[in-house]
């Protein structure tokens, strides 16, 4: 690709001792740029003193496309500087192939993931897709409450993340505005029983083996060898009860998670809150009996519990970055125009380009998996292909694994498999 | 301790009291590639005795310095000097050219020279004499922000900020003469990002520039078509695909 540089000089007509001049100078990027986005350009200045450079500074200018909040998409891309021109070509043809509408939201740009009421992705997409980079962002960017609206008000959605943890999406599942009441967080008779008798019994019912004493030694991990407590040991053996303690709130806290998740009528998700510093209601009380701590409250997931929330991993750990492992596809030049040229070779659907494919897939609704498998379009005389897979017949024993030897499918497999996997949960 | 009519406890022995450096062109920066002058070297005799005619000052361990071509590097016979007495080296001082520098990138050129004065006699050195003194060089002028826009969107406006300052004592710029002179050359991709022809408000244009501290001008090096316009940026020219104009203000 030439490229034409042109220069602008500036000259300094009268700069006094110790001033400063500013130069304030309107660029403008070309509609050219459009077929170079993420693409980065320098701007460089040379300063020069009686025709002699004496420094020079450059800094590069990303081409990075403006969100339309007047029109709808299939995907939003959400998209950092760790993006590049090469990084975003890979996105491009991705979805090209699945054959949806996208549009990017660049970080950079809008400085954050929330949407503000007259701009806003929220209810303009039916698909986030977020590249992960612990750096620059993360899931944990998102607004509770956008995803709340994004999957509450517009069904058929999804939200996946490339490259990052699930966990960090698990803030976005709570509101944490209203717990739930104390009487709604009830466990049966039977699970209470059998919690008390495995965790608790020693505290409820002193004796030689579950004794005080016994007790603290079991969590310091010393023997019951010595009944002179010294200064030191004392302090000790208050932090490893109390550490102990802490963990059986935790325990308990589970168990009520559990409990929750089971009566609720969507099946959603609960999460405990546990403040040690900060004493809530008495749940674990009320199980646990005595000595231990109330200072947990419960919330319930604000988003329904079928919503699609997935997160690809990167199996070359490089987070967000969907280039490496290669691309299906090359680039060439025609004009001022790159054009894709897919490779001929089968699509790996293990490496970063192909699992992010195919995790996008997944993120579709059923629906829409059928329609496309019923279409003739390029992506259907494509080639996938898959790695050795180890399968568990029975349980997780070794000795039961299964190898399915690499092999080559077409789109209409892969569709398939999605689907099968979908109706089967 | 007796030499001819002068009796003493000690003999002679020569200090250094100091001398004066100076910027080839008074602006109070040190300049790569210029000169830097040495003048008014004062020597002190702070021995018992005469300090006896034929000694030799010079300057020595010159770092980033060297003598001027077709300068003497030394001061011979200083002269005779009685104890407690201070003389000056006489002449017009010692002549160095700075070393030049290559340009800069990402941050303003910033360096040190020094140089070691010596008072010798018969070759031999009077360790006393020995003072070195280090100099910053760096040039008069300097971008201190340079700011292009970080991101654009495709046919999106933006501006870009460049700051220069001008640390010297003398004031730059083409009023102020050739030897003054210093201008700023901004290149760029011309493809996928250009630099506007007019400011469209007033907001955009920048005191300086009302001010009349600077003036611009395009050109594409090698095929040069330049306009001239006169007070307003109004006109712009196409030729053999190089958006080239010039704005004069003077």
């Amino acid at each position: 690709m030439t490229d034409i540089f042109f220069f602008i000089f500036f000259f300094f007509v009268d700069v006094q001792p110790g001033q400063t001049v500013v130069i304030c100078l309107p660029v403008r990027s070309t509609p050219l740029s459009q077929k170079r986005l993420y693409a980065s350009f320098p701007i460089t200045a040379t300063l020069i003193l009686r025709k002699k450079p004496i420094s020079k500074y450059s800094k590069d200018v990303r081409i990075v496309p403006v969100f339309d909040a007047s029109k709808c998409y299939d995907v939003l891309l959400v998209t950092c500087k760790e993006i590049g021109i090469k990084e975003f070509q890979g996105w491009d043809y991705l979805f090209q192939l699945a054959g949806l509408a996208y549009a990017p939201w660049d970080i950079h740009r809008y400085k954050r993931l929330t949407a503000a009421p007259e701009l806003s992705w929220v209810g303009r997409a039916a698909f986030i897709v977020l590249p992960a980079f612990k750096n620059t962002i993360t899931a944990k960017e998102f607004i509770n409450q956008d995803l709340v609206t994004h999957f509450q008000k517009y069904d058929n959605t999804s939200i996946i993340i490339v490259g990052g943890e699930a966990k960090d999406l698990s803030h976005c599942l709570y509101s944490y505005a209203d717990p739930i009441a104390s009487t709604d967080a009830n466990i049966s008779c039977l699970k209470g029983s059998k919690y008390r008798l495995d965790h608790c019994l020693e505290l409820l019912l002193p004796k030689e083996s579950s004794s005080p004493t016994n007790f603290l030694n079991e969590a310091t991990g010393s023997k019951a060898v010595t009944n002179r407590v010294t200064p030191g040991s004392v302090e000790e053996n208050n932090q490893a009860l109390n550490n102990k303690t802490r963990k059986r709130t935790v325990d308990a806290c589970m168990l009520y998670n559990e409990s929750l998740q089971a009566s609720d009528p969507g099946r959603r998700s609960h999460q405990a809150v546990v403040d040690f510093n900060k004493p809530r209601w008495t749940f674990v009380n009320s199980i646990c009996g005595s000595n231990v701590l109330p200072h947990v409250e419960f919330h319930r997931s604000c988003i329904p519990a079928d919503a699609d929330l997935l997160t690809v991993k990167n199996v070359y750990k490089q987070e967000g970055h969907i280039t490496g492992g290669g691309l299906p596809f090359t680039v060439y030049a025609q004009g001022d125009d790159l054009l894709f040229m897919p490779r001929p070779e089968p699509i790996y659907l293990s490496n970063p380009w192909g699992s992010t494919f195919f995790g996008i897939l997944s993120g579709l609704p059923a629906w829409i998996i059928t329609k496309l498998m019923v279409g003739n379009d390029f992506v259907h005389s494509l080639k996938f292909h898959v790695s050795v897979t180890k399968k568990s017949r029975f349980g997780t024993s070794s000795c039961l694994h299964t190898s399915i030897p690499q092999h080559d499918i077409d789109f209409v497999d892969v569709l398939y498999g999605i689907l099968h996997d979908k109706i089967s949960r | 301790m007796i030499h001819g009519n002068e009796k003493g406890i000690d003999r002679y022995n020569v200090v250094v009291h100091g001398f004066n450096v100076n910027d080839g062109n008074q602006d109070g920066i040190y300049e790569p590639n210029t000169l830097l002058h040495v003048t008014h070297m004062k020597y002190f005799n702070e021995g018992g005795m005469t300090l006896p005619s034929g000694s030799v000052a010079s300057f020595v361990n010159l770092k980033d310095l060297s003598t001027r071509k077709g300068a003497s590097s030394q001061q011979n016979d200083l002269g005779p000097l009685k104890p407690n007495e201070e003389g000056l080296v006489p002449g017009d001082g010692f002549t160095f050219q700075i070393k030049d520098a290559p340009i800069s990138i990402d941050k303003p050129y910033v360096s040190d020279v020094s140089l070691t004065s010596m008072v010798s006699l018969i070759g031999r050195n009077f360790l006393d004499s020995n003072v070195t003194s280090t100099i910053r060089t760096m040039y008069p002028v300097r971008i201190t922000n340079y700011r292009p826009p970080e991101l654009l969107g495709p046919n999106e406006k933006g501006l870009m900020y460049v700051a220069v300052k001008n640390i010297s004592k003398a004031p730059y710029g083409s009023k102020h003469g050739a030897n003054n002179q210093c201008s700023l050359k901004v290149m760029f991709p011309s493809k996928f990002i250009i630099a506007l022809p007019q400011h469209t408000s007033d907001a955009e244009i920048g005191e300086d520039y009302k001010l009349g501290k600077y003036t611009f001008q395009t050109v594409k090096s090698g095929k040069q078509c330049v306009v001239e316009i006169k007070g307003t940026l109004n006109k712009t020219i196409l030729f053999d695909f190089y958006f080239v104009w010039t704005v004069n203000f003077d």
